[in-house]
């Protein structure tokens, strides 16, 4: 059993006005209305709201602003926003949108100095290094564009990057999981964790309750964040919080 | 009731401003410091750098208005960055100055009594222990959690100013402080559920 304090992320991937989800980054079905499943998780406890638009890089689209001062109206937990991000400009504008955090991936990989830029202005903590990581040959290595661009690098020296240029936080996607309900990423997981010092998010593969064990594999995680397991009432977030409190951890419940 | 926030370009105002309208007022976001005359609560709230955080309120002389309100006894809550500010100096990036309106020093969480490799920053619900549920923390069942998201923490010249500490991982750390009308918090109400909103609450009712 772990003496921390374990998070219960519910992750909205949204695209234009709706909640999406897609298998491995692709494939994006349209869900509903994200306020709506924001308000239903929040009602639930849940920890933390991430949403994320994944194409919003490859198509140069505008940021989730709009849905993010709606959700803050009625949800009063903390909110990570992500996609699209390029610029010091566009984390001011979603800060004040009422937003937490900012997780980017795609254009901390083209600048990895904007790291630094904006923990210098905004304070580390809200810089959430978003990681997304691909099986290739015998290694991990990191994607962008929402996995469709390969780039080289290992995953573990990117990790080592992003925790020296002063990101408060990281968010581990792996690609090979995400989407398909098949558990986390296990030997990835135990490939990275010995290298991460800062407060960890796993996101990708979550699709039953004993899939929650990755938190007794690996005692480096904080956080994990769940899609469909959630959006299609697989599980409630307090039979999800329950089964960590019982097992894993310390929870909000 | 006028509840002034405090908007100098650094701070999570949408957010604040909804919890505040949730709990039923009307709040005041205040750009110019000649703004804040007249105000029966101020809210002083912040996400970012001390350095950064503090260059911003000099520039158009907030630092003078807020001490000149606090002076005349106009109760004042700090939350996070904000509550940061209010101390005498911060070794964040350097050494800076603060507010001076609390004596002590604001430290990195590695300089914090008994820390063995905890992560910083410290992010996540952590368990908060209050002094006396009174002030801000009435109606508080004392063993709940709240979100807390910082790398720095406050440490009082006066230890008996401090009202809250919370648990991370086997270390303290001070939560809040309450000297006279100024009130302080690390964590954050605004983000902390229904229990933080009854925080804010309490704050505007003192």
């Amino acid at each position: 059993m772990n003496s921390k304090t374990l998070r219960v992320i519910a992750r909205l991937d949204v695209k234009g006005q709706n909640l999406i989800k897609g298998v491995n980054l692709e494939g994006l079905r349209v869900i509903g209305d994200p306020n709506e499943f924001a308000l239903k998780y929040y009602k639930e406890n849940v920890d933390e709201i991430l949403y994320i638009d994944p194409v919003a890089s490859l198509y140069e689209r505008n940021i989730l602003t709009d849905i993010v001062e709606k959700t803050c109206k009625e949800v009063f937990v903390p909110i990570t926003v992500g996609g699209g991000i390029k610029s010091l400009n566009d984390v001011e504008k979603i800060l004040r949108s009422g937003a937490d955090k900012v997780a980017i991936n795609t254009s901390i990989v083209k600048n990895p100095l904007l790291i630094n830029d904006i923990s210098k202005r905004f304070g580390s903590q809200c810089m959430v290094a978003s990681i997304e990581v691909k099986k290739v040959n015998d290694t991990w290595e990191i994607f962008t564009l929402s996995g469709r661009e390969k780039t080289g690098i290992k995953a573990k020296e990117w990790i080592n990057t992003v925790q020296s240029l002063g990101a408060g936080e990281i968010l581990i996607t792996s690609i090979d999981k995400e989407g398909t309900n098949k558990g986390f990423d296990i030997d990835l997981l135990h490939h990275i964790s010995d290298v991460i010092y800062l407060p960890t998010i796993i996101s990708g593969g979550f699709g039953n309750l004993s899939d929650l064990e990755i938190f007794n594999l690996i005692d480096n995680i904080d956080a994990i964040a769940i899609a469909d397991g959630l959006h299609y009432n697989k599980f409630t977030i307090n039979q999800i919080k329950k089964k960590i409190s019982e097992n894993y951890g310390i929870v909000r419940l | 009731m006028k509840v002034s926030v405090i908007d100098y370009g650094l701070n999570n105002i949408f957010s604040i401003c909804g919890a505040i309208k949730k709990i039923g007022y009307d709040p005041i976001v205040v750009r110019e410091p000649n703004e804040l005359k007249g105000s029966d609560k101020i809210i002083l709230p912040g996400v970012g750098a001390f350095s950064a955080g503090m260059k911003a309120l000099t520039k158009n002389k907030f630092d003078l208005a807020i001490n000149n309100e606090v002076e005349k006894n106009v109760p004042i809550l700090g939350i996070c960055l904000g509550f940061q500010m209010f101390f005498s100096e911060s070794n964040e990036y350097g050494f800076h100055k603060g507010l001076g309106l609390i004596d002590g020093k604001v430290k990195i969480l590695r300089e914090c009594e008994g820390y063995n490799n905890q992560k910083i920053p410290n992010i996540g619900w952590r368990k908060l222990k209050a002094n006396s549920l009174d002030g801000i923390f009435k109606g508080y069942n004392n063993d709940d959690f709240f979100y807390f998201i910082h790398s720095y923490y406050i440490e009082p010249n006066d230890t008996k100013i401090i009202t809250s500490q919370c648990l991370y991982e086997g270390i303290k750390i001070n939560a809040s402080i309450q000297k006279d009308n100024i009130f302080g918090v690390q964590f954050h109400p605004e983000k902390s559920g229904d229990i933080g909103l009854n925080i804010l609450k309490n704050f505007i009712d003192y």
